[in-house]
């Protein structure tokens, strides 16, 4: 059979023989280059997660990851006849490895020893080794070639003449020719006996993103952000062939080499599509990424739109998807999903990966409490007790952690948490109303943005994944998942005023302080018990910053009395009893400055 | 407006014999400079000083005659047929950007076109709103007065320098130069900062210039669309409502630029609005000034849509607090000034991160500098020189024309911007996809890195000297640099949804047809540290090329419609030890003069003498005798303030004890007119008078006798005066390509390799290139 490599930019590595045979997951960023190595057993990957992985490539599992760059690891190369593989990143680096050396390693035993080659001085785009692992090329921003020798490490030569970024390499077997594909639109033919170009190419129009050769060294294929693969006569360069247009741009392409000249060319895309040319035996992969999202109001719903301009339609809470809307329009979709309601912000969302990725930072995590009947929870208890969103989330993510199920202990950092939902579940222990699909992906990671731990939702019970949560789970989220210590409510200020019509004499002003969540009613009922029912009495304990209203008993008839006998504006716009003080504030008071609120009495 | 009134009286009483004081003045100035260089230049600062302020008070700067010494004789000599403008007391800021301007080929015509739009639509406005007389001169907007002086301004020089062309002898002992007062005057109503004495910075003069003028050209823009459109409405407006529009304006301005500018747009409903319940009589005028006003902001408006509302807000307090304002037109000029530079200057405001960039080049913090430098100096004295030809004018004239008549008047408005205003690129490309984004930003001029300096011509007291390692290339391509956006601050890329890696480039997207490039003369850190001996300027030395291309830095190099290559014309030098203080002159490349030649010949004449007659009546009526009058009182105001000021600031840097001298000169004798002649003859005349006065001399000599010649033609002007007309532009043209000094009113002839040595590093001086002007030359 013959091996297709293919390529998905965003998450997903996957291998493909004929029918699709799985899909590795486990960076968290972009895989920008994969290598297969040792006969198609061992995948290499590298990935914008600054990792570089090692795969069972039939097993489909990582088996280790390195993890010395420092940024983005951009491209990979491989010497067949040693085994040996370099990869190179952002962070200028190349770093040498053996392929033997890194299968062996294990959990316990995973020190590697590289050598590195330094001297680039600016990021790395593009590698290529030879066959034999005699010479190595990097490809920078600096815009020139810069050639090692990886045995001895020595530096042997840059080669200038590109315009601009360097995005692909090629080496023949000997190391004695060089190909490159630039930003700048041109490949370049080098000899690097004699250390020059001995050759320009310009086919494109734009970028020239990816290279191959045949195995002859005598007609190059190329692809690049002008979505044309070309196939040029290295000697005649006038003799070119457009072999496809693409719909996207070119990322990578692999040709069959299986005879001589090439059968068939693999191309992906931008568009996360994998395509065999020329004979047009077209095979993508339904993988459409997520292209753009909009957070409703409630904090908790999101609508994403993805390549193919599916709409749908996600709970954040849950962790997972809750309809699909089909290919519906967009913001008429937003449009329609609109709620009169302020929830605060409590999570970020990213789409790098082309998935739905809900960040959780320690800065604004604990902001959004919701009454549970909101929420559509019902406590056991018949009560509506008032739910803190983040929390509920952290505390469902970690249900399966052991050590939420005790209850000591410590830790911390930033938190990053994946949700790639689908299904739904039942329910346990956790946050006791609701749980997250098991196998919702959960990555701890720096604030940065590097991760340090990746894990399934299901297998945080597991006692490697247990031992390393301790080690990674950051201070305030075992504060909420193991201590159960919920976070203080949000306090806003405000004052509550007769309304000038009312002709009732201003008060002094007190300054209140209540939950942001407070409704109107709640504010109305204190209204007609501190101040109207006081009138008659002299009015000296209204003043006390009284917010927990909320003793909710006999109060029900109060604030049947009190809706029916008041109404509480805010500039002169009459608010709704379900309101609560954060929505007023947000989409009425509008200003900052401590939101004001009039009262009067209904003229019945 | 009643300030308005009492001056315009009195300045038609004192209109014909300024001019006449002011030919003896340049006399008496030569004399004192002379003397000055002659002996010690402290008693004989005090002793012009002095003199001076008497004369000043009478009429102007009728001087007591001094003995004439053989000085005097040389510089005569060395007359060339170009017209210096006095130092009207530390103003030689303004006369070094006003010489650059007259010399801008195209300004002249430019201004003279608008002029005549603006007087053309005034005289509708009058008919059509006779109501209010008085207050329809007096409700002129600011920037077209600047227009108008400017205009009389020109008329005077190109004035003065055909009767000298025609009739050298007058001027055998003189100096050929006239004073920008009424220029000055307005630019004091523009902006309150130029009152006074205080030195300034050119290049900010350079752009309120500019941005008033923009403004006049979009007050005219407007009241033509106007018109067409809403004759009727514009009579319903009343008064008012105008009035109004203005002060608010003014208020917003002091608040909030951003908010203001983005308001006007939706002012004008309003204001029409109240308009309609004031109902009193149209001013046309006002409405011009509103409309211009709204111009300027408009172009910022669009982006800050979302605040109207808060600007309405404002805009309503404004026009209540209108009314009362009406009263004070000073005041609203002044407000209106600012605004106006603030909207030529917008572009900054608008797109922050190419300001950024800017700041970062260095740019603001040298503006800082600038303006710390403006306010502290004390020491430029002010005498205009300059020159012209009447053919000259014609002869552009007659080319703009021809370009613009295509477009007409419509051109003509936007005739600044074709020609100083160019376009920049802010393009930030991600280096994963390739995608770009582009932001765009108008730009007048560009200012660049410096160690600083060269020198020019004079020099007293050179400070330090300091080799040019540096070219202007290299500034150039500080400012265009290219910066990648890597590592930790990675660019988020909207096409890719990532953090990625970005290049940010700067580039040219338009070039305009002049480049100014502002050289960034002042060390970004500490203003007044030089880092030699603590001094303010930083001395690095930055080779001045007499050409340029942009080639590299534009976004389409090779664009077959645009050329990227550059001539320079101008430079405007500053010399003087620290920021705080200097003296600016100007050196120009005389161009065009044969051109000018030709059509003469043919049948420019009588357009030229047209046009002369035009100028003269209009100077000697409205234009002269309102300078004048402002003059006076300037003076007198001045003067208070100059002395008590020229004590505090008496220890000027050195530049020698007679810089020094010129500044304290300038600043307590004030009359700078007398200051500037010590200046430039202290400063440039010990090393170079001797030579180019011998060079000169030449050309003066077949100069004197063609002007004989001319003389009496002239005096006949109406028959055949062409021979005449043909010797006196043969005269002029010996001076193509060569570089004039403007020393205010001193005006001297340099080769062109004395310029570049008189710019190059390699000469000692403390005078260094400024601003640099370049004009686009055909490929």
């Amino acid at each position: 059979a013959g091996l297709d490599r293919q390529i998905f930019l965003w998450d997903v590595n996957t291998l493909t023989q004929d029918p699709y045979i799985a899909s590795m997951e486990h960076h968290t960023d972009w895989v920008n280059d994969i290598i297969l190595c040792c006969n198609g057993k061992t995948l290499i990957s590298a990935s914008s997660d600054t990792t570089v992985k090692v795969w069972n490539a039939h097993k489909g599992f990582c088996m280790s990851t390195l993890r010395t760059h420092k940024d983005y690891v951009k491209a990979l190369a491989y010497a067949k006849d040693k085994e040996l593989v370099a990869s190179a990143g952002l962070d200028r680096q190349i770093f040498l490895w053996d392929v033997n050396t890194l299968t062996a390693l294990t959990a316990s035993n995973n020190t590697v020893t590289t050598s590195s080659l330094s001297g680039n001085k600016d990021s790395i785009y593009s590698l290529a080794m030879n066959q034999t692992g005699t010479v190595i090329i990097s490809g920078s921003t600096e815009k020139v070639l810069r050639v090692w020798d990886p045995r001895t490490c020595a530096k042997l030569m840059k080669l200038k003449g590109h315009t601009d970024n360097v995005k692909s390499l090629l080496l023949n077997r000997d190391g004695t020719q060089c190909l490159s594909g630039s930003s700048d639109g041109t490949i370049r033919l080098w000899s690097l006996g004699q250390q020059r170009c001995i050759a320009t190419y310009r086919v494109h129009d734009e970028g020239v993103w990816a290279l191959q050769v045949n195995e002859a060294f005598t007609h190059i294929y190329t692809g690049g952000r002008d979505r044309k693969i070309y196939c040029t006569d290295l000697r005649n360069p006038d003799l070119r062939v457009l072999i496809c247009e693409e719909k996207a741009p070119i990322l990578t392409m692999e040709l069959d080499k299986s005879a001589d000249p090439p059968q068939a060319v693999w191309v992906s895309t931008t568009k996360s599509v994998v395509n065999k040319w020329p004979k047009h035996s077209i095979r993508s992969k339904d993988c459409a990424s997520i292209v753009q999202s909009h957070i409703l109001n409630d904090k908790r719903h999101i609508l994403t739109k993805d390549s193919n301009n599916s709409v749908a339609f996600w709970d954040v809470l849950k962790a997972c998807k809750g309809e699909d809307l089909g290919k519906v329009d967009f913001d008429e979709e937003i449009k329609k999903r609109f709620k009169m309601v302020y929830v605060p912000n409590w999570f970020s969302v990213d789409l790098k990966t082309g998935m739905l990725t809900i960040t959780l930072d320690e800065s604004d995590c604990f902001a959004a409490w919701v009454a549970a009947k909101d929420a559509g929870f019902t406590s056991p208890d018949g009560s509506d007790p008032k739910l803190n969103l983040g929390g509920l989330l952290l505390q469902a993510l970690l249900e399966f952690w052991p050590r939420t199920h005790i209850n000591p202990m410590e830790e911390e950092e930033s938190e990053l948490n994946h949700v790639n939902g689908e299904q739904e579940s039942r329910i346990q222990k956790g946050n006791g109303y609701f749980q997250v699909p098991p196998h919702t992906p959960v990555i701890f990671g720096e604030a940065g943005g590097r991760t340090l731990f990746r894990l399934l939702c299901r297998d945080s019970g597991g006692e490697t994944e247990s031992m390393l949560l301790n080690e990674t789970v950051p201070q305030w989220v075992i504060d909420i998942t193991v201590d159960k210590n919920m976070p203080k409510f949000n306090k806003i200020p405000f004052y509550i005023q007769p309304h000038s019509s009312s002709g009732a004499k201003t008060l002094k002003k007190d300054r209140l302080s209540a939950s942001d969540m407070l409704q109107v009613r709640k504010v109305m009922e204190h209204v007609y018990e501190k101040i109207i029912n006081l009138d008659t009495e002299s009015q000296t304990t209204s003043s006390s910053a009284n917010d927990k209203l909320g003793e909710q008993e006999k109060e029900e008839d109060v604030a049947v009395i009190a809706e029916e006998k008041i109404e509480l504006m805010c500039l002169d716009q009459v608010l709704d009893a379900n309101m609560d003080l954060r929505t007023v504030k947000h989409f009425i008071w509008k200003s900052g400055g401590d939101l004001t609120l009039h009262y009067r009495q209904k003229s019945t | 407006m009643p300030v308005l009134h009492s001056e315009v009286g009195v300045v038609a009483a004192v209109g014909s014999p300024v001019k006449k004081s002011k030919l003896s003045l340049k006399f008496f100035q030569k004399k004192d400079t002379k003397r000055a260089l002659d002996f010690s230049e402290a008693p004989a600062e005090d002793n012009s000083t002095a003199e001076p302020e008497d004369t000043t008070n009478h009429d102007q700067v009728v001087p007591v005659p001094c003995p004439s010494s053989p000085l005097t004789c040389e510089k005569c000599e060395s007359l060339v047929p170009f017209v210096g403008l006095n130092n009207l007391g530390n103003t030689c800021y303004l006369n070094s950007i006003l010489q650059v301007l007259y010399y801008c080929p195209g300004f002249k015509e430019a201004i003279k076109s608008l002029c005549q739009m603006a007087k053309l639509k005034d005289k509708q406005q009058e008919d059509g709103a006779k109501n209010e007389g008085d207050t329809g001169e007096i409700t002129l907007p600011v920037p077209m007065e600047l227009l108008g002086s400017f205009h009389s301004l020109i008329s005077s020089v190109e004035q003065l320098q055909s009767s000298f062309l025609l009739n050298p002898e007058k001027y055998s002992d003189g100096e050929l130069a006239t004073p920008p007062r009424k220029l000055l005057n307005t630019l004091r109503q523009l902006n309150p900062m130029y009152e006074g004495y205080l030195q300034h910075d050119a290049q900010e003069v350079l752009q309120c210039i500019l941005a008033n003028i923009q403004e006049a050209c979009d007050n005219i823009k407007k009241e033509q669309t106007d018109n067409q459109k809403d004759n009727t409405i514009s009579n319903v407006m009343g008064d008012s409502t105008h009035e109004e529009d203005g002060s608010s304006d003014g208020q917003l301005s002091g608040k909030r630029k951003s908010d203001t500018e983005a308001g006007n747009a939706k002012k004008k409903p309003k204001s029409q609005s109240k308009s309609k319940k004031n109902e009193e009589n149209v001013h046309m005028t006002r409405s011009k000034r509103k409309s211009s006003s709204d111009i300027t902001t408009e172009s910022s408006d669009q982006r800050n849509g979302t605040e109207e509302q808060e600007k309405e807000q404002e805009k309503d307090r404004g026009s209540t607090t209108e009314e009362e304002k009406n009263d004070s037109p000073p005041k609203e000029v002044g407000k209106r000034t600012r605004r106006g530079k603030l909207g030529w200057l917008k572009p900054s405001g608008k797109q922050p991160s190419i300001f950024s960039k800017f700041r970062s080049m260095g740019r603001i913090t040298s503006h800082v500098g600038g303006k710390g430098e403006t306010k502290e100096k004390s020491d430029c004295s002010v005498q205009e020189k300059q020159e012209k030809d009447t053919s000259e004018n014609e002869s552009r004239t007659q080319e703009v024309k021809q370009s613009l008549e295509k477009n007409k008047e419509q051109s003509v408005l936007d005739v600044l911007k074709w020609m100083f205003q160019g376009q920049l690129v802010l393009r930030t490309r991600c280096l994963e996809c390739e995608c770009f984004t582009e932001r765009r930003e108008d730009f007048q001029d560009i200012s660049v890195p410096v160690q600083e300096d060269e020198n020019s011509s004079s020099d007293s007291s050179s400070e330090s000297e300091y080799i040019d390692t540096e070219t202007l290339k290299w500034a150039i391509s500080q400012f265009a640099s290219v910066e990648r956006i890597v590592g930790q601050d990675k660019y988020f890329c909207e096409t890719c949804h990532h953090y990625t890696e970005a290049e940010r480039s700067l580039l040219f997207d338009k070039t305009p047809e002049v480049i100014t490039i502002h050289l960034k003369c002042f060390a970004a850190n500490g203003s007044e540290m030089d880092p030699y001996a603590g001094l303010s300027k930083v001395n690095t030395p930055l080779q001045t090329p007499l050409k340029l291309s942009l080639h590299e830095w534009c976004t389409q190099p090779d664009s077959p419609d645009q050329s990227h290559h550059y001539e320079l014309f101008a430079v405007v030098m500053h010399s003087g030890v620290t920021i705080s203080s200097g003296h600016y002159t100007t050196y120009i490349r005389m161009m065009d003069l044969h051109r000018t030649t030709l059509r003469l010949q043919s049948q420019d004449e009588e357009q030229a003498r047209d046009q002369e007659e035009d100028m003269k009546p209009k100077k000697e009526e409205g234009p002269q005798t309102e300078y004048d009058d402002g003059e006076v009182s300037f003076s007198l105001s001045g003067r208070g303030r100059t002395v008590a000021r020229a004590s505090a600031t008496s220890m000027s840097s050195k530049s020698g004890s007679k810089r020094c001298s010129e500044g304290v000169g300038l600043l307590g004798g004030q009359r700078s007119v007398t200051s500037y002649e010590l200046s430039n003859s202290t400063q440039s005349n010990p090393e170079k008078a001797s030579s180019l006065a011998s060079r000169a001399a030449g050309s003066l000599l077949q100069n004197a006798v063609k002007k004989e010649t001319e003389e009496e033609g002239v005096d006949s002007m109406g028959d055949g005066t062409q021979v005449n007309f043909d010797l006196a532009l043969r005269n002029l043209l010996d001076f193509e390509g060569k570089w004039m000094l403007f020393d205010d009113s001193e005006v001297r002839l340099f080769e062109e390799e004395d310029f570049l040595r008189a710019c190059s590093p390699e000469t000692c001086s403390t005078s260094t290139p400024y601003l640099l002007f370049y004009k686009r030359v055909s490929q």
